[in-house]
């Protein structure tokens, strides 16, 4: 039990909310305490910067990927080539190390790929698919090894590891050398692990510019990605020989890759990753051990040890949250606030804002421990926990199939099993509340209420009272389970039914116009405010992401259409991209008024204008992804501010593959919507400038 | 170290112009003064990062079993003949070459020998245009190294997509 707390962070207010702490409308003024303005004012900028350079980066290589043959080949040689050269000279002219002088590194090490491309397009790549990537990231590593820059440094790493799986997959696997792919797989890993010891040697914590925590998990991330690659190749073809020697090999490297963490220097999001990396490997060791038993026993197996796994793992990050703590300092709360860099108020200055007493603040304050994990760990378990929760559903199928084979009513029996199990599992979770033993009742609501969806849809043979069932499971596990994971699954099911209920069963007009709008509104409602004394946060990003992952869901399955001309005015489906922009509008207003107290826009509006319209003009879920932007950057949120980011990065790559316009009408539109952004850069930058001179 | 930095920068720069100066003038001799052929097509098209649209590639003289049994090494030069205008397989052993054979250079891919033309890249929205194409016209050296300079379609015209 703790003593008088002095200051507080935002991990705070859900205890508060609970014990009816914050009332009506003062949650954003809350939330506004905790916001550190100068550093969301800097990471705006930075983001703003590298959203221009990135979409006019894009829009240079869908230029020169539309493959003009109206342009002769040396002119394209030579368009490209000049480029290059004038990037590295004005990099040296601005003196390397500058922002505008660093993005035209980045800018140089990009064209030269695609240099790469237009020799490709214009000798029909006389050489084999990988040589491409592999030279390029040869040529281009002085560059980052010079640049002392670490986006520099990650836009090569992105390259090099293109590089590492085309040379495995066309150089060696195609020409029947699969051994010397798994060997260059692992290689490559054990290489990466000697360069992340390097790095933090000889430069993390020596050099400024080589500070940041992200790049550090990135690199652990990759090695973690060449680890689980060269096991599963290597692991699920081995019939003797040297093959089981490399699985062991990966094997022992994720555990060495977790050791070195552990000893040196134990960040929790690097022990996290490294932990995540074992898990995946040990469980494939344990698919393969169950692989010969009968296929009850064996899924039962399975699904227990998945779960003893997802319990070991949960321990595990525990153990590692404590240790990062006593090592470097850093508690759970001040890795979160890491996440999202906060101000700690001092609790007078909430009870004012919060319009409550200090001492009842207080008293909630020192009667609880906060033991609420960073998303990424709460992310590993529940995707652990789905994987354990499917093996469960087939075992309660097999089981059952196997017990009741020659009965009609199989599907209405599957039904009752999977809602008592539901129940049970509700009633256990409940009285649980926390420990590691929630994963467990975690799993059994999953796998409870996915067998009586199943059961409903095989007694009834109909798709929609299935649908209805999953969401009204879902919304008892949503109100009555305080748990992240089980939270964000149930908003992501409800939306998920719904979204197959509008598109395919209603018939309805726009239907992801009224998916935008519901799971907008949703998300928003949920962020900005207690419900029922409770906040639902991961509820609320899982509304808020919905839209983009319904962009992805639609570009792979819905909006592939066969090649098509276009021009830079054809753009389709204006209707729903209109509605987008109205939306984006809407909940950007709503979030800047809400808080009555708070004077001015966020960011100001000739910044949010010129945004919002560019933005717009781009398609696969843009619009949302500029929402969950500015959602992170008004409410002081970095999680969602990235997962909007790396949407972006995605919705970029899958603009690539659609086929309603062509490549070169699409590098029109990301040219204008970079030049933009620069340009809004390059207006708050003066701005901001001038607001701290004055 | 700043100076370095200068330099390490400035000498990539070069040894990447020095690359792609010297491929480009390699290739742009070899299609200027290459021996034209033709080899048959069996087309397959879909769109490569970076790169845009292709056709992929496969040509009837690929196949392994041409080779009649014969163990060749992953790399190396077989004989091709040109008859009737299309060249096709002729043997495995280089040795004399008749007037109307050529060397043509190979790289072993599982069951398929691989001459260097495995994709067409065309301008994007120009698909159709190369629906018609049944040959592969390639610029081969006297060393057998090819390069695929354009696709033709049945009485062996070249194809022009339509601006």
């Amino acid at each position: 039990m703790n003593s008088d707390v002095a200051s507080i962070d935002e991990t705070h207010l859900p205890l508060l909310a609970e014990n009816g702490l914050i009332g009506e409308g003062r949650y954003l003024p809350a939330l506004e305490l905790f916001r550190d303005s100068s550093f969301w004012n800097g990471w705006a900028m930075k983001a703003l910067f590298a959203l221009a350079t990135g979409h006019i980066l894009a829009g240079i290589i869908f230029f020169f990927a539309h493959n003009w043959f109206g342009l002769p080949d040396l002119a394209k040689f030579g368009l490209v080539g000049g480029g290059i050269t004038i990037s590295i000279l004005g990099w040296m002219v601005l003196r390397l190390d500058g922002i505008m002088a660093q993005a035209l590194g980045i800018t140089a090490t990009v064209l030269v790929g695609v240099m790469f491309a237009v020799f490709g397009q214009v000798y029909q790549t006389p050489a084999l698919i990988h040589t491409p990537f592999v030279l390029w990231a040869f040529m281009t590593l002085p560059f980052a090894a010079m640049s002392r820059n670490l986006a520099h440094w990650a836009v090569w790493l992105v390259i090099a590891v293109v590089a590492v799986f085309a040379y495995a997959s066309t150089g060696l696997r195609i020409v029947g050398n699969e051994f010397g792919a798994d060997v260059f797989v692992i290689g490559a890993a054990t290489v990466t692990l000697l360069a992340l010891a390097a790095y933090d040697r000889v430069l993390a914590g020596k050099r400024s510019w080589a500070q940041g925590d992200w790049f550090r998990v990135l690199i652990i991330a990759i090695i973690g990605v060449f680890l689980v690659a060269g096991f599963t190749s290597s692991f699920w073809k081995f019939t003797g020989g040297m093959r089981p020697l490399i699985s062991f090999l990966a094997l022992s490297l994720s555990v060495v890759l977790l050791g070195y963490l552990y000893r040196f220097k134990p960040t929790l999001a690097g022990l996290a990753v490294a932990t995540f990396t074992l898990f995946l490997i040990a469980m494939q060791f344990l698919f393969r051990i169950f692989d010969g038993l009968n296929d009850v026993s064996s899924l039962m197996f399975v699904f227990f040890g998945l779960v003893a796994m997802i319990i070991g793992m949960a321990k595990a990050f525990s153990h590692f949250s404590k240790i990062s703590e006593r090592k470097i300092g850093k508690s759970i709360a001040a890795v979160k606030n890491e996440d999202s860099p906060k101000n700690m108020p001092s609790v007078t200055d909430a009870a004012k804002v919060l319009g409550q007493d200090e001492t009842d603040i207080q008293s909630v304050l020192s009667a609880s421990v906060n033991d609420r994990s960073p998303w990424y760990i709460e992310t590993f378990l529940a995707v652990g926990g789905i994987l354990a929760a499917l093996f469960g559903c087939a075992f309660v199928g097999s089981l059952l199939g196997l017990l009741l084979s020659a009965t009609e009513e199989f599907g209405f029996v599957l039904l009752l099993i999977g809602l008592a199990l539901y129940g049970a599992a509700m009633a256990f979770r409940i009285k649980i509340g926390s420990g590691f033993t929630r994963h467990f009742s975690n799993t059994l609501i999953l796998v409870g209420s996915i067998t009586a969806v199943i059961g409903l849809a095989i007694s009834l043979k109909n798709i929609d009272a299935p649908l209805i069932l999953a969401i009204a499971l879902s919304a008892g596990a949503f109100f009555f389970v305080r748990d992240r994971i089980i939270e964000f699954l149930a908003a992501l099911t409800f939306i998920g039914c719904t979204a197959v209920e509008v598109y395919y069963r209603m018939g309805v007009i726009l239907p992801e116009t009224i998916l935008l709008i519901l799971s907008t509104a949703l998300g928003i409602f949920f962020l900005t405010r207690p419900f029922g004394k409770r906040l639902y946060h991961a509820a609320g990003t899982a509304f808020l992401i919905a839209p983009a992952l319904l962009g992805i869901g639609l570009a792979h399955f819905e909006s592939i259409k066969l090649f098509s001309k276009g021009s830079v005015l054809d753009l389709p489906n204006w209707l729903p991209r209109a509605a987008s922009l109205l939306v984006l509008v809407a909940a950007a207003a709503w979030l800047n008024r809400a808080n009555q107290e708070r004077q001015g826009w966020r960011p100001p509006l000739f910044i949010l204008i010129p945004l919002v319209i560019a933005m717009a003009l781009l398609p696969y879920g843009g619009a949302s992804a500029l929402l969950l932007i500015l959602t992170g950057y008004i409410l002081g949120s970095r999680s969602l501010a990235i997962v909007g980011v790396l949407f972006q990065i995605y919705f970029l790559y899958m603009f690539y593959y659609d086929l309603t316009l062509s490549l070169g009408a699409k590098s029109y539109l990301l040219l204008a919507t970079g030049l933009v952004f620069l340009g809004v850069w390059f207006v708050a930058d003066r701005f901001m400038k001038r607001e701290a001179l004055s | 170290m700043t100076p370095v930095r200068y330099l390490v920068i400035f000498a990539a720069f070069l040894g990447i112009a020095g690359f792609f100066g010297s491929q480009i003038k390699g290739f742009e001799s070899l299609r200027a003064e290459g021996r034209t052929v033709f080899l048959e097509l069996r087309p397959v098209d879909p769109r490569a990062l970076m790169l845009g649209d292709y056709m992929a590639l496969r040509y009837d003289q690929d196949s392994l079993k041409l080779l009649d049994g014969e163990d060749i090494p992953p790399k190396g030069v077989v004989v091709f003949k040109e008859e009737d205008g299309v060249s096709t397989f002729a043997r495995a052993a280089v040795d004399t070459l008749a007037n109307n054979e050529f060397k043509l250079a190979y790289v072993k891919q599982r069951r398929e020998l691989n001459f260097g033309g495995p994709r067409f890249y065309f301008e994007n929205g120009t698909a159709q245009d190369y629906e018609a194409a049944r040959y592969g016209v390639f610029k081969v050296d006297e060393n057998g190294k090819a390069v695929l300079v354009s696709l033709a379609d049945k009485d062996r015209e070249i194809i022009n997509p339509k601006p």
